[in-house]
């Protein structure tokens, strides 16, 4: 029992057109506890455009999360609290702020946006600094973790690399394990959500879970090939030319 | 463990709970023994060791026994045994001194420790020091965990078994020690194995923890780097005599920390005793004894007031103003005013009657200032060589005569003489000129002199001597007036305000008792939290990214891990609306105005009798001012005239 994972990050037209690459990075991993039980880690960051090294940032921020998460197992017991996420948070900031020093440089060079989630039988933490969303079931159907994140005018956002970021660090805690997940970044937000409700756009998300719900261990290898496929697609870039990042999580008997 | 040991004498000791435990040994309980306790040694100590412990519970006495968990008996497996540990008196209810010295510790755990209650810590450390080194030994590793305080200000030493004892002539070596409490010429020093200490290395220890107390817990080798080189490593910086607080810091290289306690808060004698103590001078063995400090400490306790704005606020009495008032402008707290409960107490203060004394005194009468106008002088005549008008109109009507002479007896030179006229015209206006610009320019600049000397004489008159002054006065009482009667409201819009600033107050609160010395944050050790409690940045309400910036060491990448760290703790306060506005905080309002009340009705009470007596001194000004003023207005009077001559 444990969860069956797909994930993939594809450049935008925007940024395929200008030949820069995808700024997006992400992670989605299960580790398995010193008590045995399955733990499910997703990491979404999204380099800003408008920062210089916003997709060094991203991964990064990302690295620092993996990093985090190891230490964390290999200490074994830990609880999925709002400190939790304000430790991995500040974690994640200081990888990047000491990278940042290193090269001369500010840490807004490399401003990304940063969401996750966490998740064990005995509960499931969401963390968000910035747009992009979390989707997830976690036995009372999907739901939307986190109202979408703006910054204070329309179009901004925060960034983890923010001064306030542990101050605007939001965070939802439920008590049961997450049996659906979904991260995604800000170019597929559009696409996942009822912008207007702040609900989960259902249509979207059912071909995915369902598919990866019913797979055979034959077609659980080509589920990434179809995910990049699905956000290569004309229907998909039709729709925005930003960076599009999707990390899918079932959890599978 | 649950066992039996035997005293030297052969008396058993049941053994009961272990309460402490420490690198060499534990502490237990002795059931039977109300008042002592039992060290013992996870490794049975060697021969010289046992002797020294040995030595020590033979030696105890009253006057130890007061400072000192001084080692009471042996303690033995079977009787005549091997030294296992020793009886000692039991230190509770006591802090160690740094929770005690520290402010943010203070706040929280001694609330109502005023100053004079760190003097009186720092006269009985002194006081320890001085007993221990009467009876020949020395303390050696001097540092901040070792003296315990109780809530009577008493300290007791304990770690006693590792003091350099002098045991009649054979001495038992301290051979430990802490890198920031050691004293500059042994710095260098690679181990204190096999190295006698003496009384002036305890006394930089002393002078060190005394300073601890007495300036808010800073590190007197600390403060703000003036070059570079400085401020690197604090052993460094002790090793190089770099006492930020000394009269020659800028030389030394450091200024001291932002918001620290001023040196000069300090009586003269003192400060300099501090600065022998830690300079190149102290040293070579002149540091103050223990006994010198004592009698400083108690001379000083003598000579304390208290601030009128605080009880909390006790200071020297050879300070002219309040430190702590002048610290809190700064926005530093070093003692709260908790404990004082406002009791209205009524002063027979009416305005109405106050005011009414104040609008009785009449002004001074209007007084007639002598006038330049009218004062009849006689111009002082221009020097006998000098060309006046009437020399330049007879040397033009000469020209004149010339030039009409000339155009009668020869009319064709018409052009020539019409020319010629005009050159003469202008050479006799020319005539003396220079001599008279001359004069001219001094006669004015005499008058205006004068003009100045009269005005500043005029104005002094308006505003010492004449009703000027006295309104001006008045306005002034009519200000506080005023304020006097806008208190009332101006109290009740600040309790109104407790409820919208709760929020913030109590997760400053929160924030306070969140310490800095007992947080786990990555990549912030010991040294790290030392050199940002030399800042007096101790808790999470402390940190903000100016006043971190400053601490040397601190970078972007640290000081954001700080402010990070902040904002986690802040995460985690949650807000209790049920005491938004609690009876203290209206508490503290009330004092604060009633304060204010007292300060305003001893201003307006006095109101009368200062306007009184500004009459009185104006009448006597109009008397001393008047022959000045005559004199100032004939010397104007008479410039002007000599200005109209020239």
């Amino acid at each position: 029992m444990t969860w069956r994972l797909v994930y993939a990050s594809e450049v935008g037209t925007s940024h395929a057109h200008s030949g820069t690459p995808c700024e997006d990075s992400c992670l989605a991993q299960v580790d398995v506890l010193p008590n045995h039980q399955p733990l499910l880690s997703i990491f979404v960051a999204d380099g800003a455009g408008s920062a210089d090294r916003g997709g060094d940032g991203a991964e990064l921020a990302i690295e620092a999360a993996a990093s985090f998460v190891a230490k964390k197992v290999a200490q074994g017991e830990f609880g999925l609290s709002d400190s939790l996420a304000a430790d991995l948070v500040s974690a994640v900031r200081k990888h990047i702020f000491s990278r940042a020093e290193a090269e001369n440089l500010a840490a807004r060079d490399f401003a990304c946006t940063f969401l996750g989630v966490l998740s064990t039988e005995g509960g499931t933490l969401v963390l968000q600094v910035g747009d992009g969303g979390v989707v997830l079931d976690v036995g009372q159907g999907l739901e939307v973790a986190v109202v979408p994140m703006t910054g204070e005018y329309a179009n901004m956002t925060h960034f983890v690399t923010d001064e306030d970021a542990v101050t605007v660090l939001e965070t939802k805690q439920y008590p049961d394990r997450a049996l659906k997940v979904a991260a995604f970044s800000d170019g597929v937000q559009r696409l996942a959500l009822n912008m207007a409700t702040s609900t989960p756009h259902e249509p979207f998300f059912a071909p995915f879970f369902g598919g990866m719900a019913q797979a055979t261990a034959e077609q659980e290898e080509l589920l990434h090939g179809l995910l990049v496929k699905f956000l290569g697609s004309s229907p998909v870039n039709e729709r925005t030319d930003d960076d599009k990042t999707l990390a899918l999580a079932v959890w599978t008997l | 463990m649950s066992k039996t040991l035997y005293t030297s004498k052969g008396n058993p000791v049941g053994i009961g709970r272990e309460i402490g435990k420490g690198g060499e040994g534990s502490v237990f309980e002795v059931p039977s023994l109300a008042n002592q306790v039992a060290k013992i040694y996870h490794k049975a100590p060697d021969s010289k060791k046992q002797a020294k412990l040995s030595f020590m519970s033979s030696t105890a006495d009253a006057a130890l026994l007061k400072y000192v968990a001084w080692p009471q008996e042996t303690l033995h497996l079977v009787p005549g045994g091997p030294v296992l540990g020793f009886l000692m008196p039991k230190v509770s209810s006591r802090d160690p001194v740094h929770m005690v010295y520290s402010p943010a510790h203070r706040r929280q755990g001694y609330p109502k420790a005023a100053w004079d209650f760190l003097l009186h810590v720092a006269r009985n450390i002194a006081s320890s020091f001085e007993t221990v080194h009467g009876h020949g030994h020395i303390i050696g590793d001097v540092n901040q965990n070792s003296f315990m305080v109780g809530r009577d200000s008493t300290v007791v030493l304990i770690d006693s078994d590792s003091f350099q004892v002098n045991a009649k002539g054979t001495l038992h070596l301290c051979e430990v020690g802490v890198p920031h409490f050691t004293p500059p010429e042994l710095q260098s020093l690679s181990s204190f194995n096999g190295f006698t200490r003496t009384t002036n290395h305890d006394n930089f220890g002393l002078a060190l923890l005394l300073f601890h107390v007495l300036f808010g817990g800073r590190h007197p080798y600390s403060g703000v780097p003036l070059r570079s080189g400085v401020g690197d490593a604090l052993e460094n910086d002790i090793k190089n005599f770099r006492y930020a607080y000394a009269r020659d810091n800028q030389a030394r290289g450091f200024s001291p920390p932002p918001r620290s306690i001023p040196i000069s808060s300090l009586p003269a004698s003192l400060e300099s005793m501090f600065h022998q103590a830690f300079t190149e001078k102290g040293a070579t063995g002149a540091r103050p004894s223990a006994q010198q400090w004592v009698a400083s400490l108690d001379a000083l306790r003598a000579h304390l007031r208290k601030c009128s704005a605080s009880s909390m606020h006790v200071y020297p009495d050879h300070l002219s103003g309040c430190p702590w008032c002048a610290l809190e402008r700064q926005g530093v707290v070093y003692f709260v005013d908790l404990g004082a409960t406002y009791i209205p107490t009524p002063s027979g203060f009416v305005l109405t009657r106050a005011w009414a004394l104040i609008e009785a005194v009449p002004a001074p009468p209007l007084y007639n200032i002598p006038q330049p106008v009218g004062i009849s002088v006689t111009p002082k005549r221009l020097p006998n060589d000098m060309p006046g008008d009437g020399t330049v109109v007879v040397y033009r009507i000469i020209v004149v005569a010339i030039a009409l002479a000339v155009l009668a007896t020869v009319p064709a030179l018409a052009l020539f003489v019409l020319i010629g006229g005009l050159f003469g015209w202008a050479m006799a206006g020319n005539a003396g000129s220079a001599a008279r610009n001359v004069e001219r320019v001094n006669r004015r600049k005499t008058l205006e002199t004068a003009r100045q000397n009269y005005e500043s004489l005029v104005a002094t008159a308006r505003r010492d001597a004449g009703p000027d002054g006295f309104q001006a006065r008045k306005a002034q009482l009519v200000k506080l007036k005023e304020e006097y009667e806008r208190l009332p409201v101006e109290e009740k819009k600040e309790i109104e305000k407790l409820q919208l600033t709760a929020h913030q107050r109590q997760m400053q609160s929160f924030l306070e008792k969140v310490f800095i010395d007992s947080a786990n944050i990555s990549g912030i050790g010991p040294t790290r939290k030392a050199a940002l409690t030399s800042f007096g940045i101790e808790t999470a309400a402390d940190v903000n990214r100016k006043r971190v910036m400053q601490v040397r060491g601190f970078g972007e990448a640290l000081t954001s891990t700080l402010l990070d760290w902040r904002a986690s703790c802040e995460r985690r306060f949650q807000f209790n609306p049920a005491a938004a506005a609690s009876p203290l905080d209206k508490n503290a309002i009330q004092i604060k105005f009633a304060a204010k009340r007292a300060a305003l009705e001893s201003s307006l009470s006095a109101g009368p009798v200062e306007l009184q007596k500004f009459c009185q001194s104006a009448m006597a000004q109009q008397t001393a001012l008047k022959p000045l003023l005559e004199a100032a207005a004939r010397e104007v009077a008479q410039a002007e005239a000599d200005f109209q001559l020239v």
